[in-house]
């Protein structure tokens, strides 16, 4: 029995390597641009990527500004919708080539994918009801805690990753007396603290003021950026070892001088994250 | 006194009326044997007689007591259950309880049954050492005491008929019935199943048969009822209605049948 | 995977793993007899006659409730069990696993019904009749005659559904139970793949154990034939 199981282990380790072995072989680069396409992986959330409810098309600052590169470079931008617990192994196995969906550059990250330039800043927010805002901020400690599985939110709760100098508050001390629980996106998160299952939702705070909005289910949340737990960087992430990185971190700052790329943000009412 | 008073009994499903108006009554140690074809009623009227229908009109009477009346309610309960078992009754396929051994099938119900009975818990063991004896002493007059614990599928067809007839014979019941007990069985099968249904007889048992096979009910039967159309067309003496017929529906019916027999088999 | 933090994720994972068993062993505890209750109420004949038709309100409800529970996602019950109770406005539900249980129990016990019921509808109704004209009682006739005759016809129907369950127990990650796939993911996001793809290895070796013991009870009824 254990020898079938180490060969069946062995079996698919082999099968899972070979396929990151095989994409090496060719500049990414010119495998894109060879494509025409760039395959772009999206989760959909405002104001980042998400449908537009009234007429259903896919916008969001993200969107546009994929698109805006991609016409730069001659090429045609296609969303792919995926699992974002899966976008590593999506990028790894071309499904996608890019990841570009808000995501906070992380050291983890920077070692395991190529990622461009920060676009945008985003700071930790935390969401609760309102009713309960006071109470909660008055004394946090005994309440629990929910952060997507993964997250940024989430590495700063557990100390994975580390406060850098522009952390004001260390999470990781500011709910040392709450109960901490994963769950699987941001969404969820603040499901959760809807429906009373938890309490605080610590997510990034441009997904929480594009969700948590009155005209939302979320309408009786609030959004609490009382506390600085630090700033993050989005950044858009491509396979280990890109070309193609570089190719699109020039498109932006072209895009970034001629003043689109601040119409954008000043549109889907991120000016303040902006980085300049 | 009769041991078996049928009076009126009537029965229809949705329009069609199955049988109608049936009267007869049945002697102590009288073997009858009820003949007609397919759709004549002479099923419907062992199953309204087993209580495995319940007749429209009509009363049925063993050994005087009214077991059942369609102007009075249906007894329920121990009383049903009294009254079920003074018929026993020998399916055309048998039914034989495919998880039990054949001796199992022969003694389950009486096990079932004397749990009921007040000193069952003092004297369990005993109790159940007679009714095994009992059930062994059943297969044995079927001739089966060797496959006691066989399981059904190990039997021939034959053979569970057998253990069919021992397993109703077991609660010694006033009457008993058998529904085209050879109608599913190979031709030379028959026999070993028609052999022990002659026994019976022999030994008095009092038996309503519902049958196919003409010349064995020549032989075994005391009186015959010819039925057709849901009614009794012709009762007698067995030589007399098979041999003899005084009505020309049975004269016809037998030609027929005999016609088919002789043709069915070359 | 074979270095000492190999050695810390396995142990995670199957500290996952044990919770799926869990959730597996429980589930079939309760889902199993609630199903054959969930049965009897949709072969119940308990009912009267409504401007000629005849209406039975236990069979109409039990029915209603196997075809929403048949109907509907298991992972979509999920959410409406967790979540549900404090989106309306009721005290939330702390437990996680509670939820899970309380969803694949219900849910499993509809699915067991539908297959006791073809099962029951299968036997021939000659058994039923041999049973009464020996004065035996209904029940009687259920326990000691018909149960195992249906046992053994559902066996294998039931045992689909049993490896089924052992890789439904997953889905309550969605209501982030720790289960072996949720922990596997926690690597996936660090970029890390070896253990989401070892945890098939789990599910299999598990589900032959689960082969096997359902073999074993084929087996122990092939005395007879039903």
């Amino acid at each position: 029995m254990k020898k079938i199981l180490s060969m069946l282990l062995v079996l698919i380790l082999a099968l899972s390597t070979a396929t990151f072995a095989f994409a090496e072989e060719e500049s990414d680069a010119d495998y894109i641009l060879g494509n025409g396409v760039l395959n772009i992986g999206i989760t959909l959330f405002a104001p980042i990527n998400y449908e537009d409810p009234e007429t259903g098309d896919l916008i969001g600052f993200d969107t546009e500004l994929a698109k805006a590169v991609c016409a730069d470079l001659g090429i045609e931008a296609n969303f792919i919708v995926i699992s974002w617990d899966a976008k590593e192994i999506e990028l790894n196995s071309k499904n996608i080539d890019c990841i570009w969906n808000g995501m906070c550059i992380t050291p983890e990250r920077e070692e395991n994918m190529s990622i461009s330039e920060p676009y945008l800043l985003n700071t930790q927010a935390m969401v609760m009801k309102a009713e309960r805002e006071e109470e909660i901020m008055a004394d946090v400690n005994g309440y629990t805690v929910v952060a997507e599985q993964g997250s940024t939110g989430e590495g700063k709760l557990q100390g994975t990753i580390e406060d850098d100098d522009t952390v004001e508050v260390s999470a990781q001390e500011y709910f040392s007396g709450c109960t901490y629980i994963p769950v699987g996106s941001m969404a969820n998160a603040l499901l959760e603290v809807k429906s009373g299952t938890a309490d605080i939702a610590l997510v990034d705070s441009v997904c929480a003021l594009g969700m948590v909005r009155p005209d939302s289910d979320y309408a009786d949340l609030v959004v609490n950026m009382d506390n600085n737990f630090g700033d993050q960087f989005y950044g858009i992430a491509f396979r280990k070892g890109s070309d193609f990185t570089a190719m699109v971190n020039e498109s932006i700052a072209k895009l970034k001088e001629d003043g689109t790329v601040a119409e954008l943000a000043e549109k889907y009412g991120l000016t303040d994250a902006l980085i300049q | 006194m009769a041991i078996l008073e049928v009076t009126g009994l009537s029965k229809h499903f949705g329009e069609l009326e199955v049988i109608r108006d049936i009267s007869f009554s049945l002697e102590k140690g009288e073997s009858l044997a009820i003949i007609g074809s397919s759709g004549s009623g002479k099923t419907t009227l062992l199953r309204c007689l087993t209580a495995l229908e319940t007749p429209d009109t009509g009363v049925i009477r063993v050994s005087g007591d009214t077991v059942f009346d369609a102007a009075q309610p249906r007894p329920k309960g121990a009383q049903a259950r009294a009254n079920q078992l003074r018929f026993g009754l020998v399916f055309q396929s048998f039914n034989l309880f495919p998880q039990y051994t054949a001796l199992k099938n022969v003694t389950l119900a009486a096990e079932l049954l004397a749990k009921e009975r007040a000193d069952y818990k003092a004297n369990k063991k005993r109790i159940l050492s007679e009714i095994a004896e009992k059930g062994r002493a059943a297969l044995e007059s079927v001739g089966l005491s060797a496959k006691a614990d066989n399981y059904p599928h190990q039997l021939s067809g034959g053979q569970q008929q057998r253990v069919a007839i021992a397993r109703a014979l077991m609660l010694e019941p006033d009457i008993l019935c058998f529904d085209e007990p050879t109608s599913a069985l190979d031709p030379e099968l028959t026999g070993e199943v028609l052999n022990v249904i002659r026994s019976l007889a022999d030994r008095d048992t009092t038996m309503l048969i519902v049958t196919h096979e003409m010349q064995f009910a020549r032989q075994v039967a005391d009186n015959v009822l010819f039925m057709d159309g849901g009614v009794i067309v012709e009762y007698g003496k067995a030589e007399d209605v098979i041999g003899n017929p005084r009505e020309e529906r049975t004269r016809r019916f037998l030609e027929r049948y005999s016609n088919e027999r002789y043709s069915s088999n070359g | 995977m074979f270095t000492p933090e190999g050695a810390v994720v396995l142990g995670k994972l199957l500290d996952g793993f044990v919770l799926n068993l869990q959730i597996f062993v429980i589930t079939l505890i309760g889902s199993l007899p609630l199903g054959l209750i969930i049965m009897f109420g949709s072969r119940s004949r308990l009912g009267l006659r409504v401007f000629g038709r005849k209406f039975r309100p236990i069979r109409l409800l039990t029915r209603g409730f196997v075809w929403v529970i048949r109907g509907t996602p298991l992972m979509l019950q999920l959410i409406f069990v967790f979540y549900g109770p404090g989106l309306m406005g009721l005290p939330p539900i702390k437990s996680r696993v509670t939820a899970t249980l309380v969803t694949f129990v219900i849910n499993y016990a509809a699915y067991f019904s539908e297959i006791f019921r073809g099962g029951i509808d299968s036997i021939p109704q000659g058994q039923y009749e041999a049973g009464q004209v020996l004065g035996m009682t209904k029940r009687q006739v259920f326990f000691k005659v018909v149960l195992l005759q249906v046992v053994k016809r559902v066996t294998p129907s039931v045992g689909n559904e049993i490896i089924t369950l052992v890789k439904d127990t997953s889905l309550s990650r969605i209501i982030s139970v720790t289960e072996i796939l949720f922990v596997a993911d926690n690597y996936t996001r660090q970029g890390l793949l070896w253990p989401l793809f070892t945890t098939a290895v789990f599910f299999l070796v598990f589900n032959g154990l689960v082969t096997l013991a359902l073999g074993r009870i084929e087996r122990k009824m092939d005395y007879f034939r039903a």
